[in-house]
């Protein structure tokens, strides 16, 4: 290959099982969009995205060792639209790069984490590290305002000046929980579909909000060891639901947290929550927050809502409708 | 009002792109609402619900990016589309036909007589990187940091064998033949010589020599490691080296924060033998006075930039070691206004030498200070931990830039820690440092201005008054515009001080007052 073409070759560090599987199926496939920390390449069997380490492991990716700083994908020369090829455990790159992955470590998080289970009141204070580091250190330009309607302190302020997106979706929370509780299929369909696809970005807010939430409902039953019904239809319903109502890869992360799959730094957070102290928890916090523009606090949200929608903790914007 | 609606066909731009699109499109003149998003269903119904009626929004589907955008008037509204245009072309352009060079092979064939190489990679290509320009003839300037450190010694020592500069690594500044590499200032041309272990460091002494009307002949980094034991100063030596034999440098001036003992002994003996006058600035190090001989000593930056500017002929005033009268009625002034439980500095610095400066000068004269980057190691505190008493908080520690910009850049994370101090009721003044130049934010007072008054106003809702003292480093040829950056903090009544060291000065004036002892102040090593 080498000689056939001016290829500069590529590393990768780890392959997510996902993307493993589809690689391995060999084809060809197309440059989907390329941005600074992603190259996402449609297969016929879905998406996979060559990202720089610094963007962590995922189910979709594959992390590459890149040889220039900032590493920046879009600094790669490869264009939307490029043809993809896999051969063996090699991807030629639209005719410029060769991406090895045959050294990578296949990335497959544990669902079932290591440490045991807190009680519910330490998650819940865990939970309120959550909420407050989000608060100081977020973005709220998505939803991540909804995190201050859950305190009697902030809410009163906040929820009269809530932007565009965080004003639509409030209300539809609020159904999407009392849904939740009734675990009826059919009512938790009407919520789901409320909310996906809503909100700036290009996994939209509500989308990484309900990713964050639905991954930590079936990481919970899965270490508590008897998921929750609501929980089960919960995901049933959003990897459903997420088909053709939003982005392409917005619809692929949606699905994969429904599986209790998620990027490392959404993973190491719902751990954190789960089993973990407070500087764990303070620690992780800040690493998803510092992913993307609103994607990390819409996470944060959602992983804040998951917690409290298995432990049995009501909203405070439930409990607070005089706001 | 009117609007209009374009819809951008299988168009994909990262969230930060669409986010920084709408909130620059938001903010044009005759603008009422703005918004770039991917058209989903939801997205679809949230627009038509905000008032954009289109049947291209109907048609577009989740692959497709919507632009919306509501004016008062239609010339707003042209202008605004014409910026939205701007602001998509230059991604289409970093993946279009003409891809930047992606080695030093194809770098060099586009400028077949470079004789320096600038390298910034991830520190683990970095040695393979700098040794393959080195095997080509090019002196390098190495910004990557993560080289260990017998790496740069390896470096170091075939740099040396060819008679090449290796600059780096983690060299944040260097200024070659007047052409600024990594962050750096637009400084005049002069007969001062410099060469630094610290980047901040560089750039406040070069741009003070600048405003007292002198300039420099080179700045030269030579890496925060440079002085290390194991290195033994190599860069710093050469360097020092290339200054005594260029004739256009008069002057010469060492910058680091304290180097090894042994490393140190052997910089001065070189330094000793120079011909010509040289100023030694090695902050917080502890240099015997007998072992200097003819060499200057400085004590911080604003003196080492006095001392070089004396010898080099120029009696500095604005950067002396001593509060003007004036400035110590003012700082008297903000003291009064603080409530009892407002006792500590609290400095939040994106320049990690400024913040070693500020600490040498506050420990005399407050006690303890405690850091991320602590002169001593028992007054070490978590960057991200709640402040403890005075202290002095290095925001370009790797603890804050890890997936982020450098805070020179991006000041997300110091805005949210000043508003976190300001809510602190023992916090007293917030001490800051401003960087302009190339590489820096455009518009370093734009992103504090709102976030200062914001904290200000938070203290005096809870009865309080909060300082807020800062340094700007830059000269008027920055394009950020030096006058224009000190206006706008100034306005938001933020003390600007000359210099940096004078900012933690006054700093420790403003939080205790008549405590301190004025004559301290001004006092020099």
């Amino acid at each position: 290959l080498s000689n056939q073409f001016e290829l500069s070759f590529l590393e990768a560090s780890s392959v997510g099982r996902v993307a493993y599987t589809r690689l391995k199926e060999g084809g060809e496939g197309t440059v989907q969009g390329v941005f600074d920390s992603a190259i996402n390449i449609l297969f016929a069997e879905g998406l996979v995205c060559l990202v720089p380490e610094i963007v962590q492991r995922g189910p979709l990716n594959v992390t590459l060792r890149l040889p220039v700083a900032p590493p920046r994908m879009s600094s790669l020369g490869v264009r939307a639209g490029d043809r993809v090829r896999v051969h063996g455990f090699a991807l030629e790159l639209g005719n410029r790069h060769l991406v090895s992955f045959g050294s990578a470590r296949i990335y497959s998080p544990r669902k079932k984490f290591s440490l045991p289970m807190l009680t519910n009141g330490e998650i819940d204070a865990n939970m309120e590290i959550m909420r407050k580091n989000a608060l100081l250190f977020g973005n709220m330009a998505g939803l991540g305002e909804l995190l201050a309607l859950m305190s009697p302190r902030t809410a009163k302020a906040t929820a009269k000046n809530l932007n565009i997106f965080a004003s639509f979706a409030f209300g539809r929370i609020v159904r999407l929980e009392q849904a939740f509780r009734s675990e009826k299929k059919s009512t938790l369909e009407d919520a789901v579909s409320e909310l996906i696809g809503l909100g700036p970005g290009l996994t939209p807010s509500s989308d990484d909000m309900l990713a964050g939430l639905v991954l930590l409902c079936v990481l919970y039953g899965k270490n508590r060891g008897c998921a929750q019904r609501a929980s089960q239809l919960l995901a049933q319903v959003i990897a459903e639901e997420a088909r053709g109502r939003t982005t392409l890869l917005s619809e692929e992360f949606l699905r994969q947290a429904a599986s209790g799959r998620g990027n490392e730094p959404i993973i190491r957070l719902c751990a954190a929550l789960l089993t973990g102290r407070r500087d764990s928890v303070e620690r992780e916090t800040r690493s998803l927050l510092a992913i993307g523009e609103t994607s990390g606090t819409d996470t944060v949200l959602g992983i804040v809502l998951g917690a409290m929608f298995c432990t049995g903790r009501r909203l405070g914007l439930i409990e607070g409708e005089s706001i | 009002m009117i609007t209009r609606v374009i819809v951008k066909k299988s168009t994909y731009r990262d969230s930060i792109s669409l986010m920084k699109i709408s909130n620059s499109i938001s903010k044009l003149p005759g603008i009422t609402q703005a918004a770039v998003v991917m058209a989903t269903e939801l997205n679809r119904r949230v627009l038509s619900e905000a008032g954009f009626v289109d049947a291209a929004i109907g048609r577009a589907s989740t692959s497709d990016m919507i632009v919306a955008i509501e004016a008062k008037e239609a010339s707003s509204l042209d202008a605004a589309l014409a910026e939205t245009e701007r602001l998509l072309s230059p991604a289409e352009k970093t993946t279009g036909e003409k891809a930047p060079p992606t080695s030093l092979e194809e770098a060099l064939k586009l400028v077949p007589d470079a004789n320096l190489a600038v390298i910034s990679v991830p520190g683990q290509f970095a040695k393979r990187e700098a040794m393959q320009a080195l095997s080509k003839g090019l002196n390098v300037f190495l910004f990557s940091s993560n080289v260990s450190r017998e790496e740069e010694v390896e470096l170091k020592h075939a740099a040396k064998e060819k008679g090449l500069l290796l600059m780096g690594p983690d060299c944040g500044t260097s200024i070659v033949n007047h052409k600024v590499l990594g962050f750096g200032n637009a400084i005049r041309e002069g007969t001062i010589g410099l060469i630094s272990a610290s980047g901040t460091g560089l750039q406040e002494v070069t741009t003070l020599i600048h405003k007292a009307g002198l300039g420099i002949s080179q700045a030269i980094g030579t890496g925060g490691g440079d002085l290390s034991e194991e290195v033994g100063g190599i860069t710093m030596i050469q360097g020092f080296e290339l200054l005594e034999e260029d004739e256009q440098t008069k002057v010469i001036v060492l910058i680091s924060k304290p180097p090894s003992l042994g490393t140190m002994e052997k910089v001065l003996e070189v330094a000793r033998r120079s011909r010509k006058p040289v100023v030694v600035n090695f902050l917080g190090a502890d240099v015997d006075p007998s072992t200097l001989g003819k060499l200057r000593q400085a004590s911080t930056l604003d003196d080492a930039a006095r001392v070089a500017c004396e010898l080099a002929g120029v009696k500095l005033g604005g950067a002396a070691p001593v509060i003007p009268k004036e400035t110590m009625v003012i700082a008297l002034a903000e003291h009064k206004k603080l409530a009892r439980s407002q006792q500590y500095v609290r400095g939040l610095f994106s320049g990690g030498t400024l913040c070693y400066e500020s600490e040498i000068v506050l420990q005399p004269l407050l006690g303890e200070v405690f850091s991320n980057a602590p002169i001593k190691a028992e007054n070490k505190v978590r960057g991200d931990a709640p402040s403890k008493k005075h202290s002095c908080i290095d925001m370009g520690a790797e603890e804050f830039v890890e997936g982020r910009a450098h805070p020179m850049i991006d000041f997300s994370l110091r805005n949210k820690r000043i508003l976190q101090e300001a809510r602190d009721p023992e916090t007293a003044v917030i001490l800051i440092d401003v960087e302009l130049g190339y590489g820096s934010n455009a518009d370093p007072a734009g992103q504090l201005v709102p976030v200062i008054q914001e904290a200000k106003a938070l203290a005096k809702e809870a009865g309080r008054h909060l300082s807020v003292v800062a340094s700007v480093v830059g000269t008027e040829g920055d394009f950020q515009g030096l006058a224009n950056q000190e206006k706008a903090l100034s306005e938001a009544e933020v003390l600007i001080m000359p210099s940096n060291a004078q900012a933690a000065r006054v700093s420790a004036l403003i939080a205790a007052g008549e405590k301190i002892e004025p004559a301290i102040l001004g006092r020099s090593n």
